[in-house]
């Protein structure tokens, strides 16, 4: 049977995944000038794809077993939209045209992922709270 | 003060609706010579036991119909079983009390 | 003395549901991100309707399963809060308090069995406490 511990792995997981998306939010946020980078051209906005997976426990028996699932980051995908392109023919990055393409990072919608990202990991902190207090109950039957 | 005898099949798990009432009859029938009328020990102990009954039977339907997801009712689930386990424990003690006087006064004859 | 502890039974089980679908929201709430994710939930199902879903054959001349493999509830989708754009169903408030309730749920029948068996060890004490 599905119990404490599967609950709480899935959960972590969650966790896991919330953080990462943060992760990448922060690096969006840090790189939303730069202009240059290793692989030449400006900085291109990133997004972690999650996806999910069957939790491998022996205990699949029950009908339940088909509805839980770890979420994992199956890769970090890059964002190939064109970004902002500026007018600057003094910038040492300005293209032949004179143009300077900027990342195509929008801060605002940055933030707004980052609020989403930051209540889903708060729900998964309260699910496991939750886990938690009905396992304390448990103990207390027959005391 | 008149007392019945003590019957030994004073259980505190009798199934429902079994010898409780059959109890409380015989608890009447059994009154000695020279008993006093009106609400004697037979009738306030026979009565507390039928209570007692009644309330571990609904006390134990309350939790059945929260577990089955029948009500909603936290506080009068919790309320009723409160209640029974009191009540069992009064009805216990008054027997405890009895039976110690009837082995008290055993002892006192000899 | 068989029967002493009937009373147990369907709160054990009624126990073993809330947590097995606490497993299932636990698992929703992770996904709020994950694309194209639809939300479970599980509900109860009668003793009954698990014991003659353990015994269905599919050949009279095969032998019914033993009502060891009974599920703890029906899994079933819900799609009640709506989608996003990327096909993901969660909502997480809706989750959140499907998440609240079981466990309050899961609290109460966990005290009514403590006090279920107060009241049968009371009465183990031959009704002389502890």
């Amino acid at each position: 049977m599905l119990g404490t511990f599967s609950a709480l792995e899935v959960s972590a997981s969650g966790l896991a995944a919330e953080r990462i998306r943060m992760n990448t939010i922060a690096s969006n946020l840090a790189n939303a000038r730069t202009t240059r980078t290793e692989a030449g051209g400006p900085y291109k906005r990133i997004d972690p794809l999650f996806e999910s997976k069957l939790l491998d426990s022996q205990g699949i028996e029950s009908g339940a077993g088909r509805a839980v699932s770890t979420v994992h980051v199956a890769r970090i995908v890059t964002d190939e939209r064109p970004g902002q392109l500026v007018y600057d023919p003094g910038h040492p990055d300005a293209n032949p045209d004179g143009y300077v393409e900027y990342p195509n990072v929008n801060v605002v919608e940055e933030m707004v992922n980052m609020i989403s990202a930051s209540r889903a990991y708060e729900a998964g902190v309260s699910a496991i709270d939750s886990i938690k207090q009905m396992a304390s109950s448990a103990l207390r039957i027959g005391r | 003060m008149a007392l019945g005898p003590i019957e030994g099949n004073l259980t505190l798990m009798q199934p429902k609706g079994t010898t409780d009432t059959e109890f409380v009859s015989r608890l009447k029938e059994s009154k000695t010579e020279g008993a006093t009328e009106g609400t004697s020990f037979e009738d306030v102990i026979g009565q507390a036991i039928l209570n007692t009954n009644q309330r571990v039977h609904a006390a134990t339907e309350a939790g059945q119909a929260f577990a089955a997801g029948k009500t909603d009712d936290i506080h009068g689930t919790m309320l009723a079983l409160s209640e029974a386990d009191i009540s069992l424990r009064f009805v216990g003690n008054v027997k405890n009390k009895v039976v110690d006087a009837f082995y008290e006064l055993w002892r006192m004859s000899i | 003395m068989s029967n002493l502890f009937s009373v147990i039974s369907p709160l054990h089980s009624a126990l073993n549901y809330h947590l097995e679908r606490s497993s299932v929201l636990a698992s929703n709430v992770a996904h709020v991100d994950t694309p194209g994710f639809k939300p479970k939930d599980l509900e109860r199902v009668s003793f009954n309707d698990s014991f003659n879903a353990a015994l269905r054959v599919t050949n009279e001349r095969h032998m019914g399963g033993a009502p060891t493999s009974l599920e703890n509830g029906r899994v079933f989708t819900d799609l009640s809060a709506g989608g996003g754009k990327d096909g993901n169903f969660v909502s997480l408030d809706r989750e959140a308090a499907k998440v609240a309730a079981n466990q309050m749920r899961y609290d109460v029948v966990s005290a009514v069995a403590s006090a279920e068996l107060r009241g049968l060890a009371f009465a183990a004490s031959d009704g002389r406490g502890g």
